[in-house]
Formats: structure tokens, sequence, C-alpha cells
């Protein structure tokens, strides 16, 4: 049994710049989003459409990066973890465990925001808005940790 | 709050079923870390699966997949009995129990990720 015979094994390096960018395009839309929703809690209802536009493609951008990150995974198991970090770099091993259950998490978190987003008027319904900041300024957080740490450990050894 | 702004769900509801939704998910999360629920396991270098907590084949395994796959069914049946009760009851929660709901879920989702990068910070390979 050779690491050539993983799934996608000759399409790793393509499905990590994929990942990367598809994060980016994350990172981005969901920056933009927090800033817009944490000021609700003080009363600053703008550019609600953007915000909720923003959800959209964060969602969108989300659900992408999951799938083609889940995709690289068998990849990076083998030729990344069990080859080096596991050897060398636990820290790394244990960082990159870290992010992909923090993305495990945050999918069933963008999931409820999408959804509330969908029905949430900020300017009328202020008992939701709570658990709706909340819901962003998680995501912000756990997206933003794991482009960090995503981009770090690259930076000691990819797919 | 405005009631009915969907045909089928009045905006409490789906509140409440997004709420429960993401604070069942968390917590079978954090299940899944201390109890060895059986999940489906992947195996890159043979290109196989096996379902199983216990006596699993030897080799290079994944459990990640099988993880969120649980937390999903784990969360979708809870948010759906929680919809169906909603529905059949042709009643919101108080207000109350919202608020509990609501606290539960964030709570829920807060200590399963102070959990597991408190857990993954000690964890000796």
């Amino acid at each position: 049994m050779t690491g050539t015979q993983i799934f996608l094994y000759a399409w790793g390096k393509p499905l990590l710049l994929l990942h990367t960018l598809l994060a980016i395009l994350l990172l981005g839309s969901m920056t933009h989003n927090v800033l817009l929703v944490v000021p609700y809690l003080w009363g600053s209802f703008r550019k609600v459409k953007l915000e909720k536009l923003y959800v959209k493609v964060g969602f969108v951008s989300y659900l992408l990066t999951f799938i083609v990150g889940a995709v690289a995974y068998p990849n990076y198991r083998y030729h990344v973890r069990a080859l080096h970090f596991d050897k060398e770099l636990h820290w790394a091993s244990n960082l990159f465990d870290v992010k992909e259950h923090w993305a495990g998490i945050g999918l069933a978190l963008f999931v409820a925001y999408l959804l509330l987003s969908r029905v949430i008027e900020p300017k009328t319904d202020r008992p939701m808005l709570g658990v709706y900041v909340f819901l962003s300024v998680s995501l912000a957080l756990i997206i933003w940790f794991n482009v960090i740490s995503g981009l770090l450990l690259v930076s000691y050894r990819s797919i | 709050m405005q009631q009915s702004s969907t045909p089928y769900f009045s905006k409490q509801s789906l509140y409440a079923i997004a709420v429960s939704f993401c604070g069942v998910y968390a917590f079978a999360y954090f299940i899944t870390e201390i109890v060895p629920v059986p999940l489906l396991w992947y195996y890159p270098l043979e290109r196989s699966w096996a379902y199983g907590s216990g006596n699993l084949p030897p080799g290079l395994m994944m459990g990640w997949y099988g993880k969120v796959l649980f937390c999903l069914v784990v969360a979708s049946l809870v948010s759906g009995l929680l919809a169906a009760g909603l529905k059949l009851s042709k009643r919101e929660l108080p207000a109350s129990a919202q608020s509990l709901l609501d606290l539960a879920a964030m709570s829920s989702v807060l200590f399963a990720l102070y959990y597991i990068a408190r857990s993954m910070a000690y964890r000796a390979l």
C-alpha cells in the first residue's frame, strides 16, 4: 500500500489552492458581516440588506471550503500528518485537529445563522439579536483562527 | 415579535429550531470526544470504510467524517422533533423556555470549542 493510492492524490496542490482561495472569500465576507452585525447591539442598523448578502456569500463559501477541505483531507492525513507532523511536529498535528474540529462545529453554526438571517428583522426582533450576534462573532473567530492556523501549517509542510 | 413570516412555521418557531440545531450539534460533538460513540471511520490508504467504536480494523484511520455526520444526524433529529412538536401543538415556546434554550445553545457551543482546544493543547501523540 502506497500513498499514491490515496483519493485524489494527484490533485492535492490544486485542491489546496482552491481551498485557500475559497477561505479568503469566506474570511472577507464574514469579517464584513461581523462588523455590521455587532453594532446591532447598540441600535445601529446600517446596511441590513448588505449584511444579509454577506451571510449568503459566507455560507456558500463556507460550504465549498468545507467540501474541498474534506476531499483533500485524506492526502493531508497520510502525506503530511502521518509522515511528518506526528513524528516531528506534534503541536502542528494538534493545531490542525483544533482547526478541523472547529470547522466541523462551525458548519452547524452557519446552518443556524443562515436560517436566522432569513427570518430575523434586526430592527424589530430585538430578543433574537443576542444569539444572532453570538453566531456571527463565533463564526468570524473560527474562520480567522482556521485561516491563520492553516497558513501557518502549510508554511511548515503541505500536501 | 411578528408572527408567521413564513407560510409553514412562524418566525419564533424557526428561531427555536435553528438555535436547538446548533446547540444540539455542539453538544453531540462534545459527546463524541468523551464517549466512544460508534462512528463511521475512513481508511485513506485502503480507501475503505468501517463502522464502530471498538474492534475496528487496524491501520491509518480518520474519524472526522463520521463525527460530523453523526452530529448532523443527531442535531437534525432533535430539531426535527422540536419542529414537529411546535407544529402539532400549534404553540410557540414560552419566552422563558426560549431564553433557556438560547443560553444552553450558546454555552454548549462555547464549551465544545473550549474543550476541543484544551484537549488538543495537552494531547500527546
